[in-house]
């Protein structure tokens, strides 16, 4: 995005274009980069500036997701595919939100401290005054039904992992939770962000009909087909809601998603291809929207098996990625530049001391010698399932990985049984994820030797202790540094080849304002809660 | 003697349902994965799929959980959907109406436009018109359907705007008032299902037309059009009932790249998500549901080719 303007304009005036619509968001965009703003600080900025204008009230947003499949299932617990994920935040709300700069908003919880100094025990001071769809009144008994719902110990959780540092949960008065933790975690709170901890009424079992404290209630929910979520008109924080409704539905052609927004059948449209991109620069009624994120695309290379088991095999493949033409040739430059782990510029512990490893030959060749390894032949297993991008990458890999001899197979494996089949099963393949908004998160999911989705397979008994003394360390300075160490040895020893982390992509109908540039993707983005969005029609 | 005949029918029509059943069954049992590695996904703890099987039954030999299966079929109980926990016929109502509807709309323009064609390239056969029918079909049956479904939709719905780019129908809406949004499929599906009828069509008359009584009726100075419609035409029947059979019984199972391409929410696409979702029960009940439409339909067929064929109807 970083596109050059000759004219230079003063922010302010800017503004005011924006304000009397002389100019829109793209010519602002490029403007504001060209006055030495950021991208993300020039989104931003946007958004305030949209935001200025008046909303006006009523209508219903169309959103057409790009997945589906008839297991959709509306148990917050047990969520794992994105419309399901976006149905339960779109009804349901947790005790802390994510704003757009990653930082914790208070949502059902109004303030939250840790009550013990070493951070084993945290109070959640609850909102007053919140009243479920039903009718019912919010209370600190349902903070204890939902999240004991994920404690118990044949619980179908998904989000167990997580939850498992929880020791006790306990209702403190009607309006106050409190958390006993197995140990120390001063970030403890984010774990209330993931959608999976949103709160039902105490007793609630009927996921049908969902019943949440969202700015929507459901409305109408046909599995697979579509859904329709209605104004609650009892809301808390009813002033951020001008829709009347939502719906959402899914169009799995994305040529097609595209001439839905086109002919004005949907409003917002997620998963844009870039090819389609010069089409919807075309249309008169429709916007991109470029949102930079720590989406990770990327090449798993296991840590216990031949030949990737082998240190110096790994960093020979490491320096094969000419990471800057992946950006370019596969992401067309909507990407941000990554560094073989899981932590990605946008992410507010990412160190920016460890520099980019370059595309070097000579030293991939040093270390296959290392490896005992010289013109290897390697496979990797890729689909269209991993990633948008994975299978391009690979094929990119193959030729540069070319000038060091290494002679690269790429197996395209099957979409539908790749998860299964392929992934943490061959040596080398491709792998997707979305952003977790924290590194701790990133740490505990991925790579401590507990970790439930270690890919790569990397064990460490530095990395888990690490992560423990993070946890506990209250000094925000001191935190950092244990995550700089962190990330030196995911970068240097771990086993993930990743290059880029692209920018997510979606596309929405000029009319549709109030639109926020969320870096965890549409699942926690303004699109799903539906503040603050309106139709200019 | 009739009902005899038809008795037979419908025996082996029941027959044919019945190992169909178990082969429905069998095939949802070499799926690899099951529905709780489908459904917990990609981060699913052991624990949690060991939970979920047992909740499910999955544990149990299959030879028990087929009769089971069976005999709630039998009593009109296609179970519950193992990924929505609803029950299974909630799930298909909906889904089934718009497949019957898309499948009916489609014949009824298809099968008539056809017909006329394929009797037009009869009367004229090997003449100019015969042929550029005869291309037109066999093209339109030859071009992939999602391609003709983007093209139209590109001139259609993207150029011209009169017509919508997606099919959704909204549950409880009454499907006649959203009739422009079935007009493209219906115009996809005609050109793939049309080329079978014109052929057949033209083939049989051709073949009538050049045999001993319609020489007779024509020596006996018997208008043309009068030998095609009286004696000509009564021979057709028999194949064209088969023929429409077979195109309906498409239509109702075969449809998913149209119904996916226009986002039409028919039955098709619920088999092929319940697919992907592992979601057994509703892979089985589309499959049965497929199956009996085939058994139905042919046999339909039947009786009717035997109702309209003099020589069928007397025993030998």
């Amino acid at each position: 995005m970083g596109r050059q303007a000759d004219r230079r304009l003063d922010q302010d005036g800017m503004i005011n274009s924006v304000r009397r619509g002389t100019i829109g968001r793209r010519e602002f965009l490029r403007n504001a980069t060209a006055t030495g703003l950021t991208v993300a600080a020039a989104q931003a900025l946007w958004a305030k500036t949209a935001m200025a204008q008046a909303p006006k009230r009523g209508g219903t947003a169309r959103v057409a997701f790009a997945s589906t499949s008839p297991t959709l299932t509306l148990d917050p617990i047990k969520t794992v595919n994105i419309p399901d994920l976006t149905h339960v935040r779109q009804l349901g709300q947790e005790l802390v939100a994510l704003g757009p700069d990653l930082k914790l908003e208070p949502q059902l919880a109004t303030a939250w401290e840790a009550s013990a100094a070493d951070g084993s025990e945290w109070v959640f001071e609850l909102r007053k005054g919140v009243e479920f769809h039903n009718g019912k009144p919010f209370t600190s008994a349902d903070v204890v039904y939902s999240m004991g719902r994920h404690l118990t110990k044949d619980s179908e959780s998904v989000h167990k992992a997580q939850m498992a540092q929880i020791d006790e949960v306990s209702a403190d008065g009607a309006h106050a939770v409190r958390f006993k933790l197995k140990s120390p975690n001063f970030e403890f709170p984010v774990a209330f962000t993931g959608g999976r901890t949103v709160v039902i009424p105490e007793g609630h079992t009927d996921f049908i009909n969902f019943v949440g404290t969202g700015g929507f209630k459901l409305g109408e929910f046909q599995p697979g087909v579509r859904t329709l979520f209605v104004r609650h008109e009892n809301y808390w924080n009813a002033d951020r809601v001008h829709l009347d409704a939502i719906e959402t539905f899914s169009i799995l052609d994305p040529t097609n998603r595209i001439n839905a927004l086109v002919t004005g059948e949907a409003d917002f449209i997620v998963g844009v291809d870039l090819n389609a991109l010069p089409r919807l620069e075309n249309a008169a009624n429709a916007e991109t929207m470029f949102v930079r994120g720590g989406q990770n695309v990327h090449m798993v290379m296991m840590c216990d098996r031949a030949p990737t088991d082998n240190h110096d095999f790994r960093l020979a493949m490491k320096h094969l990625q000419d990471r800057q033409r992946v950006v370019d040739s596969v992401y067309k430059g909507y990407a941000q530049v990554g560094n073989d782990y899981l932590l990605s510029p946008s992410h507010n512990e990412f160190s920016r001391e460890i520099p980019v490893r370059p595309y070097d030959v000579d030293k991939a060749k040093y270390h296959l010698r290392q490896a005992g390894a010289e013109n290897p032949t390697i496979e990797i297993f890729t689909s269209t399932a991993a990633g948008p991008g994975g299978l391009e990458q690979a094929l990119l890999f193959q030729q540069t990985a070319a000038a060091a001899g290494v002679t690269v197979n790429v197996q395209q494996a099957p979409a539908e049984s790749y998860w299964s089949a392929i992934w943490r099963k061959r040596p080398i393949h491709g792998s997707h994820w979305n952003m977790r908004p924290t590194a701790e998160l990133q740490w505990s999911q991925l790579y401590m030797s507990t970790a439930p989705e270690n890919e790569i397979e990397f064990r460490d008994e530095r990395v888990d202790r690490l992560v423990l003394q993070v946890r506990a360390e209250r000094d925000e300075a001191k935190r950092m540094e244990i995550w700089h160490e962190l990330q030196v040895i995911a970068h240097d020893e771990g086993g993930h080849l990743l290059a880029a982390h692209p920018d997510y992509i979606y596309a929405h109908a000029k009319s549709l304002k109030g639109l926020k540039p969320y870096p965890l993707g549409v699942g926690t983005s303004n699109i799903v809660s539906g503040e603050d969005l309106w139709l200019d029609t | 003697m009739i009902l005899k005949l038809l008795g037979i029918r419908v025996l082996t029509g029941l027959l044919t349902l019945a190992i169909v059943s178990l082969l429905v069954f069998g095939a949802t049992e070499i799926l690899p994965g099951d529905v709780a590695e489908a459904v917990l996904g990609r981060g699913a703890t052991p624990e949690a799929l060991a939970a979920m099987r047992e909740r499910l039954s999955l544990d149990q030999p299959a030879y028990i959980r087929y009769f089971e299966w069976l005999g709630r079929m039998m009593n009109g109980d296609f179970g519950t959907s193992t990924a929505t926990g609803r029950p299974v016929i909630t799930l298909i109502e909906d889904r089934l109406l718009n497949t019957a509807v898309l499948a009916l709309a489609t014949a009824l323009v298809a099968v008539p436009l056809a017909f006329g064609l394929g009797l037009l390239s009869a009367m004229r056969a090997n003449s100019v018109t015969d042929q550029t029918i005869t291309v037109g079909a066999l093209v339109a049956v030859a071009v992939p359907e999602f391609f003709t479904a983007v093209v139209l939709i590109y001139v259609f719905s993207v150029t011209f705007e009169w017509l919508p780019a997606i099919s959704m129908i909204r549950s409880g809406e009454p499907i006649l008032q959203s009739l422009d949004r079935l007009v493209l499929p219906i115009a996809v599906l005609t050109m793939v299902v049309m080329a079978h009828t014109v052929r057949m069509t033209r083939s049989t008359v051709v073949n009538v037309l050049s045999s001993g009584f319609v020489e007779m009726a024509l020596l006996k100075g018997m208008p043309r059009h009068r030998i095609v419609l009286l004696h000509a035409l009564p021979n057709v029947l028999s194949p064209l009932f088969t023929v429409i059979a077979l195109t309906l019984a498409y239509l109702v199972s075969g449809v998913v790249v149209v119904e996916t391409v226009f986002s039409y929410p028919g039955l098709g696409r619920l088999m092929v998500d319940a697919v992907a979702g592992r979601d057994v029960p509703v892979i089985q009940a589309c499959g049965m549901i497929f199956c009996a439409a085939y058994v139905v339909l042919n046999m339909t067929a039947d009786a009717l080719s035997v109702l309209s064929n003099p020589r069928l109807r007397v025993p030998k």
